[in-house]
């Protein structure tokens, strides 16, 4: 079967619509996707030779917190544990500026609001995570599950 | 070669029978006759025949961790008309852009399933490999996520000692071979005129892939959602088909 191999020249569809009207290709015999492709062309031309896109600066992604942020961090606070599994976990950063925002609104002057809130924070017990203890699985009937079940994991060293 | 054995298609066959017995006036006159049959409208006319626009919303994807990039310094510039911005240096995909690229993408896929192609799903990442080969099993097409011996499109009838019917559609979930090469058999489907469906990632170049997804690449649950929506759009491209084939048997 006649093809065009010359993957840097056009396209798939303008190789193959080339093929078509010269000849080389019966209509019969033309690809599946031809018609699919016809229909719902790409956004783009998949040509190798593009020319490149306009070169504007890339936008800058950033919020008013992170001015709060950035005082926290400087002062190395804010970098606490997160609990990956857990998708709800806030992290140590996000309830520094809850609380920040929060002694604000209360009126505490701007020099002590970074201390203050650390302190806050540090003091409030942490949100209770049963799931880091064991990790639970889907199935109860799993394998996994009956031996995490059994599983003493507290005295694993000890001597019988 | 590999279009040749399609000559004898049914569904083919089919589709070019129906198209030269669909003209308007005579559905016009079937709905005056006393047995109405339903309008059967060609699927490539209609924009969504396989309703491939309700399977996510862009919520989903942001929730799949599909608008991160990677950092500034590996950004190809071909990606640059995809990017909504930097955040401190990691860049982040615009989800409205990805999620157009990727319902054209999606409705291809069924397209060409509905049509009886076959879709091989390409994969190098070591940590997704079982995901997606899990993904092709359950919808029965084939996956290819292991290291890429030259010439199994090019060269396929020598390699295989048969004749040998390629992919139709290849569906790459991620198009490097590592952080530095492209895929070959991006190129190499290319030459072999079979279109690619690519996800391309901020590090990747587009221009070969036939239909470009801009997203994540490499974080498991992305993989997950990318499989999940091209499993479902070929499941209904084949339901599709096996109702076309038992309407018209």
């Amino acid at each position: 079967m006649a093809s065009s191999r010359l993957e840097r020249i056009g396209t798939i569809l303008t190789r193959v619509e080339g093929l078509l009207t010269k000849g080389g290709m019966k209509p019969d015999d033309r690809p599946l996707w031809f018609d699919v492709y016809r229909a719902f062309p790409p956004f783009a031309e998949p040509r190798v030779a593009k020319p490149k896109p306009e070169i504007k600066p890339i936008r800058q992604i950033l919020y008013q917190e992170d001015i709060i942020r950035a005082k926290f961090h400087s002062k190395g606070l804010g970098m606490g544990a997160v609990n990956i599994l857990n998708p709800n976990s806030e992290p140590q950063i996000k309830r520094l500026i809850k609380q920040y925002e929060k002694l604000k609104s209360e009126g505490v002057p701007d020099e002590e609001l970074v201390e203050k809130s650390a302190a806050m924070v540090a003091s409030e017990p942490r949100p209770e995570n049963k799931s880091s203890k064991i990790p639970k699985t889907d199935n109860p009937e799993s394998v996994t599950s009956k031996v995490l079940a059994e599983a003493d994991l507290k005295n694993i060293f000890s001597e019988k | 070669m590999i279009s040749r054995s399609f000559n004898r298609h049914p569904l083919k066959l089919g589709f070019t029978f129906r198209r030269h017995n669909s003209t308007a006036p005579a559905q016009l006159q079937e709905t005056t006759s006393e047995d109405v049959t339903p309008l059967k409208i060609n699927p490539l006319e209609h924009p969504d025949y396989f309703q491939v626009h309700n399977l996510f919303t862009v919520k989903d994807l942001f929730d799949a961790r599909v608008h991160c990039g990677h950092k500034e310094g590996s950004l190809n510039d071909y990606m640059r008309p995809y990017l909504y911005g930097s955040r401190l240096g990691h860049l982040m995909f615009d989800l409205d852009i990805t999620a157009k690229h990727l319902r054209r993408a999606l409705n291809f896929t069924a397209h060409i399933a509905y049509r009886g192609g076959i879709i091989c799903f390409f994969n190098r990442n070591a940590l997704n490999c079982h995901t997606v080969e899990k993904t092709a099993k359950e919808c029965g097409e084939y996956a290819h996520t292991r290291f890429w011996r030259g010439g199994i499109f090019t060269n396929a009838n020598h390699q295989f000692g048969a004749v040998t019917r390629l992919p139709d559609l290849c569906i790459f979930l991620n198009t490097q071979n590592n952080i530095l090469n492209q895929h070959t058999a991006v190129r190499d489907s290319a030459k072999m005129l079979i279109p690619t469906i690519g996800i391309v990632d901020t590090n990747c170049n587009p221009n070969l892939i036939t239909y470009p997804v801009p997203g994540n690449d490499d974080t498991p649950v992305a993989i997950e959602l990318y499989c999940k929506l091209f499993k479902e759009a070929i499941l209904r491209g084949k339901a599709e088909r096996v109702k076309f084939l038992q309407e018209n048997a």
